[in-house]
This record gives C-alpha cells, sequence and structure tokens, in this order.
C-alpha cells in the first residue's frame, strides 16, 4: 500500500479550514507543527476491515446476504442500485489522533484547530487508499463500483454504525466502538458501503 | 485439580473458540452468542464438552459479552451469567476448572469515549456478583489497560479467586490505545493479577516476539490464546490446521508460557492436537526465572520510564507559591493545570508530580478531575503529591499505569495510613527521612528512619525496588553542614538500602544571595552522589540543564547525543531571533504572546493601564475580527490575536491591582447530552475567555438538568450550547426549553455543524452562531446590553 501524500492531506486540510485562499505564511508553522504532533502519536498510519457481502433488493431495505446487516433509506437504495455485491469498510486513524488533538489544545488552540483539519484530511485520503486497494484485488477488479457512501449522507441514519461494526467485528479487530448519539469513536474513523456491479462498457 | 495445583504442572490447556464453533453451526455474523445460554443451553453445553474431551482443564463460560451494556439490560446480565457457569460445569463435571469470562465492555473509556472509569468499575462489579460457581476470573481481549484496571480492581474487591489478565496486542508490539507488555506487567502485577496473558489479534507464529517479551520481565504465570493463523480477508475464515496450529504454540512453551488455548478460528481438534504436541516433550519446558526486571520503573497507560540514570520529576503542578496555581485550582480551571504538564513534558520532565492541596478545594474531588485531565493529555507517569490519605487513594484508583506516592514518613500514624494504599494499587512510594522528632540533623539519623521505612514496606508485602527515599534538603544558610549530611544520607541509603533516591533541592539556598546559581550545584553534587529522581521545574534553563549535563557527562546519555540536539538547537535558535522591539500593537496584530506581554510592559511606563486597554487592545482585537470576516485572516491567526491579546491583558491587570477586579461576564457553555464531540466548544472557549469573558464550560455530553443548574448558580446572562450530531439536536431543544422556563432572564445562543439560523430558531435559542467569532460578537453584544437584532 502507498503511503499517504503529504501534499494531498495539506490540500484537503486547507478546504476544511476554509484557508484555500492563505497564503503559506498564513499557516503561522501551523501545519508542520501540526504533523509532527500527529507523527509523534501514531499517524497517518491507519487500520480498516471490510467485508463483502451479496446484496438482496427487498421493497424497504437492502439486505446484506450472510449477516445480520439491513440498510434503510431511500439515498442508499438509489446509491446501491443495480449492484449486486457491496462491500463494506471501516477505517480509523487509531486513538493516536485523538490524543494529539487533546494535546494540541492543552498546548495552543490555534494548533488544535489546524492538527483536527489535518488529522480529517489523513483519514479521507487513508479511506482513498483503502478503496483502491480493495477494489484493485482479484474478487473485485473486474466488477463495477460506486463511489463510497457513509451514514449521515443523505437519510442514511447513523442508527446503522452500531450493526455495521458488529458485522465487522470493528470493535475487536479496529477498537472502535460507536456512542449513543451516534459519532464513531476514535474520532478518526469512518465506515461506508461501496456497492459491486457487474462491468458494463460505460463505467457509472 | 485447583488453580494453584494447575499452575505447578508443565503446562495446562485452556480451551478453544466458542464463538467459531458457534458460528460453524450456523450462528450469523453479528449474532450474539452469549444469548444462546438461555434459548440453546445443550448447544453451549456441547461445545464446552467437545474442549473439555479434547483435553481442556479450564474452560471460558459463554459470557464474554454479558455485560449490561452489551444486553441492553441489567437483568439479562443476571440471567446469562449464572446459567453460563452452570452450564460450564455440567460440562465440566469436575474435569476442568470453570473460568469465568469476561470481555471488554464495548465502548471506548474516557477521555477518547464517553465511558468513565466509575462506570466501568459498576459493569464488571455487576458481572462478577454472579460469579458463584466459577473456580477463576478471566479477563481477555482487553485492549485498554485503564479499562482493565477497572475489572481487576472490581475483581479485586468483589470475590476471592485468582484473577486472569489477558490483553490482545497488534503486530507492533502495542494494543490499539498504545499499551506494551511492559505497561500491561507493571500496572497490573501490582493490582493483584494471578497471571497474565496475550490472546487473540495474531496466531501463534506472529504472537512469538511479544509473548518472549512478556515471559521475559513477568514474574507471574503466563498464559496465550491465540487465533487460528490470520483471517482470510474475503470471507473472515480462519486458516491454520489443527496441526499448524498446535507446532507453532508449543514452540512458545519454551519461552516459559505455562498455560496454552487458542482464540478465533480455533476448534477442539485444534486444542487435541495441542495437547499431543505438548506431551511429546513436557521435561523440556522452561520454567519462568524468578525476579525478573531489576529497574525499578512507574508508567502510564502507554509509556514506561525505567528509573536508571537521572529521571526528572516536574514540580509545577503544585499551589504552593504560585498564584496562578492557586488561582486555577479554586476556579477549577483545568485549562491551567493542562498548560503546565505539556509545557513540563515538552521542557524533558519524564514524570509530573500532582498536587491539589489548597484550604478551599475539595482536595479528593480535584484530584480525581486532575489526574483524568493530566492523563488525557501527557502519557508521561505521575506522582501522586498528597498529606490527604483520601485524596492520594481517590488519584490512585483513576490513576492509569503504575504511579508513585509522595509520600510517606517514618510517623507511625503516615506508615500505617498510607502503605496500604501503596500495597493495595500496586504504586512506588516515595519515604521521607522524617518522624515524630522531626528531620534528624545527621545523616545516620535520616537513614535510620529510611532503613524503618523500608522495614515498614518489606512486612507489607511492598516489593523494596518500588520505594524511593527522600533525604530532605535543609537551608545550607542555618547550617552549613546541611548540604553534605543530606548528600551523605543519599549515600547511604542508596548503598545500604538498595533504593532509588528522590530530592528537590531548592531549600538549601533559601537566604542566601544567588540562589540559582546554589541550587544547580547542589542538584549536581546530588547527581554524583548518586540522586536519581531530582524534582525540579523542568522549564528553569539552569536546572534542566544541570540534569543534562550530568546525564552527558556520566555516560547516561550515550554519545551525548541527547546534550547536543537540545543545545545546538538552542545555539541557533538564540542566533536568529533578532532582538527587535516592536510596538504593542504590532505584536496584537501578529499574534506575538510573548513579545506582547513585553510590549505591553514597556508601554505601561508610559500609559495609564485602561488607556492601554481602550486605545490598544480592544482596537486590535476589533481589527482582527474585521479581517477574519473579510477573509483577509482565517482562524488560526484570530485565534493567535486573542492570545497574544490575553497576554497582554494578563499583565496590564496586574498593574491595575488597586482597582476592583470585577467578576467578569460569564458565559456558561456546554456540548449536550449524547454528544461528546467538543473541540468547537473548546475554541469557543478559549476565544471567549482571550475577549475577556468568564466562561464557565460544563464539558461534554451534558444532561439538560445540569445545564439548568449551572445557569442558575453562576446566574449567567448567556449560555452557549454545541451539538455536532443530528441526533442530539433533540437533547438541545430540550436543555434550551429548560433553561428558558428556570432562568427566563439567560439567552441562550447555539452553534454546531448541524444547526442553522432556521433550526436555531425553532428550538427556541436566542442567537445562531455560526463559527467561533460570532459567538464571540453575540456575547459581546449580550454583556453591552446593546442592539442584538443585527445577529
Amino acid at each position: 500500500m502507498k503511503p499517504l501524500c503529504q501534499s494531498q492531506w495539506r490540500t484537503m486540510a486547507l478546504g476544511f479550514l476554509k484557508m484555500k485562499s492563505a497564503r503559506e505564511e498564513d499557516w503561522l508553522g501551523l501545519f508542520e507543527r501540526g504533523e509532527r504532533l500527529l507523527f509523534a502519536h501514531g499517524c497517518p498510519r491507519f487500520s480498516y476491515v471490510y467485508r463483502a457481502f451479496p446484496l438482496e433488493h427487498r421493497q424497504d431495505e437492502i439486505a446484506w446476504e450472510g449477516s445480520t446487516l439491513r440498510l434503510f433509506g431511500t439515498a442508499v437504495r438509489s446509491h446501491l442500485q443495480g449492484c449486486s455485491q457491496g462491500v463494506l469498510l471501516c477505517l480509523t486513524l487509531g486513538q493516536g489522533a485523538d490524543r494529539a488533538i487533546r494535546k494540541a489544545q492543552a498546548e495552543d488552540m490555534a494548533l488544535a484547530v489546524v492538527t483536527d483539519a489535518l488529522a480529517s484530511a489523513m483519514t479521507e485520503c487513508a479511506c482513498d487508499e483503502a478503496e483502491e486497494e480493495i477494489l484493485s484485488l482479484d474478487a473485485f477488479s473486474s466488477c463495477g463500483a460506486t463511489s463510497r457512501f457513509s451514514p449521515g449522507y443523505g437519510d442514511l441514519s447513523l442508527s446503522h454504525q452500531e450493526e455495521i461494526l458488529k458485522v465487522l467485528d470493528a470493535g475487536r479487530r479496529l477498537g472502535v466502538s460507536v456512542s449513543s448519539g451516534g459519532l464513531l469513536l476514535p474520532r478518526k474513523t469512518v465506515t461506508a458501503v461501496i456497492g459491486l456491479k457487474e462491468k458494463k462498457e460505460s463505467r457509472e | 485439580m485447583t488453580w494453584t495445583q494447575l499452575i505447578n504442572e508443565p503446562f495446562a490447556l485452556l480451551d478453544g473458540a466458542m464463538g467459531t464453533v458457534l458460528q460453524q453451526k450456523g450462528l450469523q455474523a453479528g449474532g450474539e452468542p452469549v444469548l444462546l445460554s438461555l434459548t440453546q443451553p445443550d448447544l453451549v453445553r456441547s461445545v464446552h464438552e467437545s474442549y473439555v474431551e479434547a483435553g481442556a482443564q479450564i474452560v471460558y463460560t459463554n459470557t464474554f459479552t454479558a455485560n449490561r451494556y452489551k444486553l441492553k439490560d441489567a437483568s439479562k446480565v443476571a440471567e446469562v451469567i449464572p446459567a453460563a457457569i452452570r452450564l460450564a460445569k455440567e460440562a465440566a463435571k469436575g474435569r476442568a476448572l470453570v473460568a469465568l469470562d469476561i470481555g471488554p465492555i464495548g465502548q471506548l473509556m474516557e477521555p477518547t469515549g464517553p465511558m468513565s472509569f466509575e462506570e466501568a468499575y459498576d459493569i464488571f462489579a455487576q458481572m462478577l456478583s454472579y460469579s458463584q460457581g466459577a473456580d477463576v476470573v478471566v479477563f481477555e481481549t482487553f485492549t485498554e489497560l485503564y479499562e482493565l484496571k477497572a475489572a481487576l480492581l472490581a475483581a479485586k474487591e468483589t470475590t476471592d479467586l485468582p484473577v486472569l489478565c489477558s490483553m490482545t496486542f497488534e503486530a507492533d508490539g502495542r494494543t490499539f490505545t498504545g499499551t506494551s507488555p511492559m505497561e500491561m506487567c507493571l500496572t497490573l502485577e501490582g493490582l493483584g493479577a494471578s497471571a497474565l496473558g496475550i490472546n487473540c489479534s495474531l496466531g501463534p507464529k506472529e504472537l512469538l516476539p511479544l509473548v518472549s517479551r512478556l515471559c521475559r520481565i513477568s514474574s507471574l504465570p503466563v498464559f496465550v490464546k491465540p487465533n487460528a493463523g490470520l483471517p482470510d480477508p474475503v470471507s473472515g475464515e480462519y486458516r491454520s490446521s489443527p496441526e499448524e496450529f498446535a507446532r507453532e504454540l508449543s514452540v512458545l512453551a519454551r519461552c516459559g508460557v505455562r498455560l496454552f488455548g487458542g482464540c478465533c478460528g480455533t476448534t477442539p481438534e485444534h486444542l487435541a492436537a495441542l495437547k499431543r504436541e505438548l506431551e511429546q516433550k513436557p521435561s523440556d519446558l522452561p520454567r519462568l526465572a524468578e525476579g525478573k526486571r531489576e529497574n525499578p520503573a512507574v508508567c502510564s497507560g502507554s509509556l514506561t520510564v525505567e528509573i536508571e540514570g537521572p529521571c526528572i520529576i516536574g514540580e509545577r503542578i503544585n499551589p504552593t507559591g504560585k498564584k496562578k496555581m492557586k488561582q486555577a485550582l479554586l476556579d477549577g480551571d483545568m485549562d491551567y493545570i493542562l498548560g503546565q504538564a505539556v509545557e513540563q513534558a515538552n521542557a524533558g520532565a519524564q514524570i509530573l508530580d500532582v498536587n491539589v492541596g489548597l484550604p478551599g478545594v475539595d482536595e479528593k474531588e480535584m484530584m480525581v478531575r486532575a489526574v483524568k485531565a493530566i492523563q488525557s493529555v501527557s502519557d508521561l507517569p505521575l506522582q501522586l503529591d498528597s498529606s490527604s490519605a483520601e485524596a492520594l487513594e481517590a488519584g490512585l484508583r483513576v490513576c492509569n499505569g503504575k504511579a508513585i506516592v509522595n509520600s510517606v514518613n517514618g510517623k507511625k500514624d503516615s506508615l500505617e495510613s498510607v502503605l496500604p494504599l501503596v500495597k493495595r494499587y500496586g504504586a512506588c512510594v516515595v519515604g521521607l527521612t522524617l518522624d515524630e522528632n522531626g528531620i534528624p540533623p545527621k545523616a545516620e539519623g535520616r537513614f535510620a528512619i529510611a532503613e524503618k521505612i523500608a522495614g515498614a514496606c518489606d512486612k507489607m508485602g511492598i516489593p523494596r525496588k518500588d520505594l524511593f527515599i527522600d533525604c530532605l534538603t535543609l537551608t545550607a544558610a542555618t547550617d552549613q553542614e546541611n548540604a553534605l549530611e543530606t548528600l551523605k544520607a543519599l549515600r547511604l541509603c542508596k548503598e545500604r538500602l538498595g533504593v532509588k533516591t528522590v530530592l528537590g533541592v531548592s531549600n538549601i539556598s533559601f537566604g542566601l544571595p544567588a540562589r540559582e546559581l546554589l541550587n544547580q550545584s547542589f542538584l549536581t553534587m546530588a547527581l554524583y552522589a548518586g540522586l536519581d529522581l531530582p524534582i525540579l521545574n523542568p522549564n528553569n534553563a539552569a536546572m534542566a540543564g544541570a540534569v543534562r549535563a550530568y546525564r552527558a557527562l556520566a555516560a547516561w546519555d550515550t554519545d551525548s547525543k541527547d546534550f547536543v540536539n537540545c543545545y545546538s538547537q538552542r545555539e541557533e535558535d538564540s542566533r536568529a531571533v533578532g532582538m527587535e522591539e516592536h510596538s504593542l500593537s504590532y505584536c496584537l496584530e501578529n499574534g506575538l504572546q510573548k513579545e506582547a506581554q513585553e510590549a505591553a510592559r514597556r508601554a505601561l511606563a508610559r500609559t495609564e493601564p485602561l488607556e492601554l486597554v481602550n486605545q490598544a487592545i480592544v482596537p486590535a482585537l476589533d481589527r482582527a475580527g474585521e479581517r477574519f470576516e473579510s477573509g483577509a485572516i482565517f482562524l488560526p491567526q484570530l485565534i493567535r490575536c486573542a492570545s497574544a491579546a490575553q497576554a497582554a491583558f494578563e499583565v496590564i491587570s496586574e498593574a491595575m491591582a488597586g482597582q476592583e477586579q470585577q467578576r467578569a461576564q460569564t458565559v456558561v457553555l456546554a456540548t449536550v447530552k449524547n454528544d461528546i464531540h467538543d473541540i468547537g466548544k473548546n475554541i469557543v472557549r478559549t476565544l471567549l475567555k482571550n475577549y475577556g469573558f468568564s466562561v464557565v464550560d460544563l464539558g461534554k455530553e451534558v444532561a439538560p438538568e445540569a445545564v439548568a443548574r449551572a445557569v442558575e448558580r453562576e446566574k449567567a446572562p448567556l449560555l452557549g450550547l454545541s451539538a455536532l450530531m443530528t441526533t442530539t439536536v433533540e437533547s438541545m431543544r430540550q436543555t434550551v426549553a429548560l433553561v428558558k422556563s428556570r432562568c427566563p432572564q439567560c439567552r441562550i445562543m447555539v452553534g454546531g455543524a448541524v444547526l442553522t439560523e432556521e433550526y436555531a430558531k425553532e428550538i427556541g435559542a436566542d442567537f445562531y452562531a455560526k463559527d467561533a467569532k460570532a459567538a464571540v460578537d453575540i456575547a459581546k453584544a449580550v454583556f453591552a446590553g446593546g442592539n442584538t437584532d443585527r445577529l
């Protein structure tokens, strides 16, 4: 797996901070400091788990066969339309990122803001990497794939998180859990579904 | 056979996976195995039977997730656990011991997650209250040492059964939370575990380096339950055959492992194969060597500090003689305390002393808050400093890792109240060489007290290496012999008692000029005499420097690498920094905090304080605000400007000391119930404080009632609520309604990514703050009694 690209996560972080028009002098050396803090806590190392399931499109839900997972909501049904299989993914930057952000808050709030954005950006870049790696496996490389779709998008309720983590055994395998409010923990954690279909001539 | 007999055998067999066998028989991925003890008892019993028949001498009950969080129902716990124990006993028929199997609760511990130490303890205690019939307790697959500590304490305080503790590690040798076998060992041995183990995560081959490490450092029996190899990423199935598994696992026997079993993917066939393999040459299996780990050590959840060569204990978290710290404790201002913790860590402290004793402060409650807060931002081991046994115990309970207790002394009272705590919580302890007669003037007198303390520790079963002696520094000005007597005592204790030594040196120079010079010199003398743990301010360049220099010259710092790194950088830095003097306005606009303080001091020489505030600080803040709104600067810079303004303001307000320090305008902040996101709220808090408001931050996940009470208590004119999740906006609505009914004068502003202007109106809030700056503008308008229509 390729290591994550620093310029990619920096660009993304600038977007999160609404600082796209900022010049490098405006960054106040905070990006370097934030990265050093994150690196000292294990970032951008990430881990993920995934499983593939055949999908059954029923009237009101999408069932992931062989598991207890059912997805409800029009947005996800439309996203997974025509997909015979689905990949369920959970990825995390780990608790180190949370610790780095807390430490930054104790030191300098400006640093904390930047560190948080950098960590979110690293998580997104990691998801791109993980997706690429999964889809290049023999089992999936001849399939067409949708983009990633996560609970919280459209009407795909956050209440699905608990079930997704259970099915993936993400608690044991990644140390991830979900709070009563639907927040994934550690904070820089993402779950997503990717739909797979027989490859057609024109890609979606 | 009993547990004691079992661990004296050359090897003993645990069982294999329950979940795997159940899944083979049709249980779906994501299904809940523990309920099968109620719905399909015969199935569960038969799994146990097949393991006993394959040779298992300890079977784990089917209770891994039988806690009230996972089962969502406390009464289910009362049904499931006794049923599971009964089934295991029925299957074992006396041929095997029954272990009450308890896994992690399934929720992350504070501060990353919402579960408090106390709640975790409670959940485990509940499970353990149904342990009748079990022969031992086993905690397995833990990744969070803090959670395992809660579990082990609950077990020791609820039952008399032996307690086996097993953690699961990643390939890099640490758990998800950064704990290595060393922290696990140091912490759990002290708390009274009966055996230490590693399970799950990896297969036997991959576990070899970890297991071998644990065997080298543990003085307790070691047990392992690896997975049947690594899972197939697509199907999730485990691939190791019984013979392969058995062969690889029996290699670990040579490290000194005593008990063997299997985790995910293993079956009775795997266990039978393992039994055959181990029976082939039982006499080859080594015993664990006695008394490993020569060096005393302390740790946090993720960092071990071995006391080998001088280790700095940072002294700054202590109110004695520190006005700002006193104020912070009285205000409950964790920000200041955390700032001090991080600053000391960055300056080179290796252990942090925590002293929160002050009249007007509930020391027990504050100790718990401070320990939890500090260990959330720092991974340094802690030294709990208090003369209250109650505060010490409270701190020891919630401290993650192995801490130091500061202190016990030669008085009967002290020995009797402090040493039992040290023993119960597995801490190290600093012994002060004073007793009912005071501090002996001569070294031999202090040594005698040290010897007495050491004897008391021996009687209590506290290992000698967990005792550190402080021979106490007296003032050279009152008796010039004092310096050498302390050093003589230090040497005596070290040589004759085999203990490490602690010392704070600054008393030596009291009453003499050039105190720092004397302190630094005495410190160096003490280091040469064998001082291991100097207590000092690591931010003080002279003192920290003395330690670094000593480390380099005494060859603790190999090739003087640290010394060179530290000081060649500093020389560069001091050459680079110009000694320009900028105006206060310049410093504020550019967010230069230290320079702003300097500039403020200089400006006070020619300007009245209030004038300075109105002519320089307020306009600079206003300008920064405008530039932020227009997109010329961004949030980090705004925060910096505001921090610089705050720093300058502190200097100026000291100058205004004759004038009445008004209780500034108070804003209460909270993140609502079920929402634990808090960086957004923290940014608002920082900005509000920097703009001069007084902020009472209730934290995260705050229930409506607690918010209302706080607003009432503070008589706050403004409340700020934040929520990140769509799921928690309902909590926000309830909170707004409750506060409005109880405190109609309080205005409420709401913010957070998920909210909008419309929604804010709908839930009854007065204002919507789209970002941190808007929150400040709202506060300014509310307190000015000005026109809030524009907002």
